[in-house]
């Protein structure tokens, strides 16, 4: 009871006043509707307002067809908009926020259920002030999405494996690697079969069985069932990538190409955090909390973590600190190591720590992204 | 009964999805500048036109 009053009430404050502090940081950028609105937020934004359509001649937003793109948070930031009556870019942070503060909360369930110690109001303040978490209060789908994996993950482990399906549908129309919910679905269903081998109704059995996995991809086929009927490419969402510079290389020559780049220089230039050896770097330590994960037994978490990884990776490096450090399994790693600190002022120092370079980094990404356009 | 209409609606979804992966894969109904650019990769030039072509 206490758990269930008590975490909606912290996060709503935790995720206000870290708005506030947005707000202040904000104000030599345009505001904070304004400085939140960064990178791939216009495509959203875009989406929402005049749908798929409007790009399918290929002739507006920068001449880059917008199918990249996956259409569920679009869609809720223009059912939002015109719910509420006010402009795309506040609307769209209202809820980023409200996805973000739904995620920290599915989050603690799930935690407080796999873990051996949780404490719920460290969690709270953990992930408000982990660096790059800003991104979950941007306009950009990692808030659902993050929502969405947590959920369809804690319901195939509660045993629920139809709305765990439903809800990988919905991920699945949300980012490409929303797929990748279909295989632990698929194990899962798999164990099924296996532990109910000797049941007699054979055919019910296999519904069972095979139902969650056909649902489970549903939002992925109808989008590319709309692309067919827009364009006449159903892969037209991986097909554009090569207009983003990303094409098949394969994730170790990614790395390695990264790596030996060694351009940590440009860390410091104007247009900031744009190094590829910074982007390898996160890469690699994204797939060693993988394993760690793994080593730990969380293979569900480990498999999502590391080939959400894995995938991009392997048509290139950019964005690869947001894939990694917003990845919901990736905070629970961290947040694992941090629960192992005992000593109040280490982790005093620790969060403060957290809390500048959040503040640095968010900064970085508003100068970085005006000196873009 | 409910267990044999889910195994019959899991056969019919996974038959629609195929169909559709199978049209992804082989059969997309694009442009030759669509196809170039986009699937075979063999030019560097966007070409603004309309990607249908029937």
């Amino acid at each position: 009871m206490r758990f269930r009053v008590f975490m909606p009430l912290l996060i709503t404050v935790a995720v206000l006043v870290r708005l506030a502090v947005y707000k202040v940081i904000a104000i030599p950028f345009g505001g904070l509707s304004t400085a939140m609105c960064q990178y791939d937020c216009g495509w959203y934004v875009r989406l929402a307002v005049a749908g798929y359509g409007s790009d399918s001649l290929f002739q507006n937003y920068n001449d880059i067809p917008n199918w990249a793109f996956f259409p569920l948070y679009p869609m809720i930031l223009r059912a939002a908009t015109a719910v509420i009556g006010m402009g795309p870019y506040f609307v769209g942070l209202l809820v980023s926020n409200t996805l973000f503060a739904g995620f920290i909360l599915v989050a603690a369930l799930h935690l407080r259920r796999t873990r051996a110690t949780f404490d719920p109001a460290l969690w709270v303040v953990f992930v408000v002030l982990f660096p790059f978490s800003f991104t979950f209060s941007a306009i950009y789908s990692e808030s659902l999405f993050a929502l969405l994996a947590v959920s369809s993950l804690g319901l195939l482990q509660t045993r629920r494996p139809l709305a765990a399906a439903l809800v990988a549908a919905l991920m699945t129309a949300t980012r490409p690697t929303g797929i990748l919910m279909l295989p632990i679905i698929a194990f899962d269903r798999a164990m099924h079969l296996w532990h109910h081998r000797h049941r007699t109704d054979r055919l019910a059995l296999l519904g069972e069985a095979l139902l969650p996995i056909a649902i489970a991809p549903l939002g992925l086929s109808v989008y590319m069932l709309a692309q067919y009927l827009a364009v006449g490419d159903a892969l037209a969402f991986n097909h554009v990538q090569v207009l983003w510079e990303r094409v098949w290389v394969g994730p170790f020559a990614m790395v390695s190409a990264g790596l030996g780049a060694w351009d940590w220089g440009r860390l410091l230039l104007p247009k900031g955090l744009q190094s590829e050896s910074y982007f390898a770097s996160w890469a690699l330590l994204g797939l060693a909390t993988a394993l760690w994960l793994a080593w730990r037994r969380r293979s569900s978490e480990a498999f999502l973590l590391g080939a959400s990884i894995l995938l991009p990776l392997s048509t290139g490096l950019h964005s690869m600190p947001r894939f990694v450090a917003t990845s919901p399994f990736f905070l629970f790693a961290v947040f694992e190591l941090v629960m192992m600190i005992r000593n109040r002022l280490a982790l005093a120092t620790i969060f403060g720590t957290a809390g500048l370079l959040h503040g640095l980094v968010l900064v970085f990404w508003f100068i970085s992204a005006s000196s873009t356009y | 009964m409910r267990g044999i209409a889910a195994f019959v609606l899991a056969l019919v979804l996974f038959a629609a999805q195929a169909a559709i992966v199978a049209v992804g894969l082989f059969a997309p109904d694009v442009s030759p500048q669509y196809r170039a650019f986009f699937i075979e990769k063999t030019t560097t030039d966007w070409v603004r036109e309309p990607p249908r072509i029937r």
